[in-house]
C-alpha cells in the first residue's frame, strides 16, 4: 500500500519534468516611476520593493510599490518574470507576512492605465505596465 | 523615519480608495479539513492516583494541532484541523500599526480566541517594535501555522508543534540586505501561558527570552533560533514541587532550511528542547524532532511527501515503581498529499499520514503502542 503509492507519486513527479509551465502570451512589461525619479534600478532593486523587503529608492526616498488588480496579464507576467514567483507562490508568500506582521502586499489599484496615472502624480510609487501603454508621463526604468 | 510621515499622506492623496483618519485593512483565512484515523494503535488507559493499576486499553488517536488540542480519532472529524480567522490592522503613519487577529478552532469548539494583538512601530528604516500578543516563533511554521493556505500540507508536521503558542510581550525585529541576501532578526522576551487538553493541563511559560536569525535568497530560506525559559505544568507542577514557585529551566533550539529549486522544493527542520530536571510525572528531559519534505508542482497540483521523526527521552519519573522507567518514547512516520490550487484564494488537499510507534520496550509496555496510528484528511485552505 505504502509503496504503491510512492510509485505513483515517483511516476506523478517524473511526469511533471516534462511539463512546461505555460504563461499568457504578452509583449513585455516595463517597469515605471515618476518622471522626476532620477533612480536607476536593478533588477533586484524592484524585486525587493515589490517583495516589502526593501522600502526606499537607493537615493533614499521612500518607495511604494502598487500592483495592478488580481488576474491581469502585466500582473501574471510582472511576478513570474520579475519576482520569479507563480500566481500561487506570491499569495502563500504574502499570506505567511500579513498574517504574522511581517509585512503588507502593495495596494492594487487597477488596470495599466490606473497605475500609469497614480505613477504620474506622485514621486513616491513604483508600478509595472504593458511597455505598449508606457508614455512621457511615467518614466520606464526597466523593461521585462 | 523621516521620510515616513510622507509617505501616509502622499498615499491618501493618489489613492481615492484608502480611508480618512487611518488606513484600515481587514484580512481573513479558512481551513475546513475532514478526517479520521484508519488503523490505531493501543493505548493503555492508567488510574489517575495509581498508575500501576490498569483500567483497560483505548484506540490511539492523532494529535493534529496540539495548540487548539484538536484529535483525530477513528470516527470522521471536521474540528481538529478546521479554523477561520480574521485579521484587521489600522496603519497610523508614521510606522505606527496595530493589528489583532481572531481565531475560532475546531479542536476548542470555535470559541474565539485573539491570537494576535500587538502595536508595531518603526524605531527606523531596519528596527520595528512590536508589542503585545504575538506568536511564540519556536518552529519554521509557527508563526503562520493557523494559515493553511501557506504551506504545502495539511498542517506543518506536529513534531514541531507544542501546546504553547502565544506570547505576551516585546519584540525587536530588523530587516536587513547583504549582497543577494535578506536577512531577519528578531529578539523577544515575554510571558506565554496556554490551556492544553491533551495535556490535561495548562502550560507555562515565565522570563521567556529567544532570538531568531533568518536569511534568504532567491532560493533559499535559513532559521536558526534559541530560547531559555522558566518553565512550569499548573496542576502537575503543584503536585510534583515544580510549579510558579519552582520552575524548571527550559531550553529550545531549531534549524530550517528551505530550498526552491525551480518548480520543486525541499524543507528540512531539526528541534530540540532540553528540561533541566525531568518534568514530572512522566520524566520528559530532552525532546527532539525533525522532517524533510520534498514537493513538485505541476500545474495546480502539489505532491509532496515527508518523512518525521520524534524522540522524547523519559528519565526518573516518579512513576517509575509504576513501570515508567526510562528510554525513549519515539515514532516515525510518513505523509504523501497532494495540493490542488484550484482558485486563486483557495486550495484543496488530501493527505495520508503513517506514523509507526518506535519507543522502547519498557516505554512501549507502559503506555501501550500509543504512537502507532494512520489518518487520513481532506480539505479546503482559503484566504480573503
Amino acid at each position: 500500500m505504502k509503496s504503491k503509492t510512492l510509485k505513483r507519486f515517483v511516476a506523478a513527479s517524473l511526469a511533471g519534468i516534462s511539463l512546461v509551465a505555460s504563461t499568457a502570451a504578452f509583449s513585455a512589461v516595463a517597469v515605471i516611476v515618476h518622471p522626476s525619479n532620477g533612480n536607476t534600478l536593478s533588477e533586484s532593486d524592484i524585486t525587493r520593493i515589490f517583495l516589502g523587503k526593501k522600502k526606499s529608492f537607493p537615493d533614499g526616498a521612500d518607495a511604494i510599490p502598487v500592483d495592478q488588480k488580481e488576474g491581469s496579464a502585466a500582473r501574471s507576467a510582472f511576478v513570474g518574470t520579475v519576482l520569479k514567483k507563480n500566481d500561487q507562490q506570491i499569495k502563500a508568500y504574502w499570506a505567511q507576512l500579513l498574517f504574522t506582521g511581517k509585512g503588507t502586499p502593495p495596494k492594487e489599484v487597477g488596470a495599466g492605465a490606473d497605475v500609469k496615472k497614480l505613477v504620474s502624480e506622485n514621486p513616491a510609487l513604483i508600478g509595472y505596465i504593458d511597455a505598449a501603454e508606457a508614455d512621457a508621463s511615467v518614466k520606464v526604468v526597466h523593461q521585462f | 523615519m523621516k521620510k515616513t510621515l510622507l509617505t501616509p499622506c502622499l498615499l491618501a492623496a493618489t489613492i481615492a480608495t484608502s480611508a480618512q483618519a487611518a488606513d484600515i485593512r481587514f484580512n481573513g483565512f479558512a481551513s475546513v479539513v475532514a478526517g479520521m484515523t484508519t488503523s490505531e494503535g493501543s493505548a493503555i488507559v492508567r488510574n489517575a492516583m495509581n498508575p500501576a493499576i490498569i483500567e483497560g486499553t483505548t484506540d490511539a488517536t492523532f494529535v493534529a494541532d496540539n495548540p487548539s488540542s484538536g484529535v483525530y480519532d477513528d470516527d470522521i472529524s471536521f474540528k481538529p484541523d478546521t479554523i477561520f480567522g480574521l485579521q484587521v490592522s489600522a496603519n497610523l503613519g508614521s510606522g505606527l500599526t496595530v493589528t489583532g487577529q481572531f481565531t475560532g478552532a475546531g479542536g476548542e469548539d470555535f470559541d474565539a480566541n485573539v491570537a494576535w494583538a500587538y502595536i508595531s512601530y518603526e524605531l527606523s528604516d531596519s528596527w520595528t517594535l512590536v508589542a503585545g500578543r504575538q506568536r511564540l516563533p519556536f518552529f519554521f511554521y509557527s508563526d503562520f501555522l493557523d494559515v493553511g493556505y501557506a504551506y504545502h500540507w495539511m498542517r506543518p508536521p506536529v513534531e514541531t508543534q507544542v501546546a504553547v503558542d502565544t506570547l505576551d510581550g516585546i519584540q525587536f525585529r530588523h530587516e536587513g540586505s547583504a549582497g543577494s541576501w535578506d536577512t531577519r532578526v528578531q529578539l523577544y522576551g515575554g510571558v506565554s501561558d496556554n490551556d492544553s487538553e491533551t495535556l490535561g493541563d495548562e502550560v507555562n511559560l515565565e522570563n521567556a527570552v529567544g532570538a531568531v536569525f533568518y536569511a534568504s535568497n532567491d532560493w533559499l530560506q535559513l532559521r536558526a533560533t534559541h530560547m531559555v525559559t522558566d518553565f512550569y505544568l499548573d496542576a502537575a507542577g503543584e503536585i510534583f514541587g515544580q510549579g510558579e514557585d519552582d520552575t524548571v529551566d527550559a531550553d529550545f533550539t531549531g534549524f530550517a532550511a528551505h530550498m526552491t529549486l525551480g518548480n520543486g522544493f525541499i524543507v528540512a527542520e531539526y528541534v530540540t528542547y532540553e528540561f533541566d530536571d525531568a518534568i514530572q510525572p512522566v520524566g520528559w528531559t530532552t525532546y527532539e524532532g525533525a522532517y524533510i519534505s520534498g514537493g513538485y508542482r505541476i500545474g495546480d497540483f502539489t505532491p509532496h511527501i515527508t518523512f518525521s521523526t520524534e524522540n522524547q527521552e523519559v528519565e526518573d519519573s516518579v512513576y517509575a515503581a509504576a513501570g515508567l522507567t526510562d528510554g525513549d518514547d519515539s515514532s516515525d512516520s510518513i505523509t504523501l498529499g497532494v495540493r490542488w490550487d484550484f482558485h486563486p484564494q483557495a486550495a484543496f488537499k488530501v493527505e495520508y499520514q503513517a506514523r509507526s510507534d518506535e519507543s522502547d520496550d519498557n516505554i512501549e509496555a507502559y503506555y501501550g503502542d500509543r504512537n502507532e496510528v494512520d489518518v487520513v484528511s481532506v480539505g479546503f485552505d482559503v484566504i480573503f
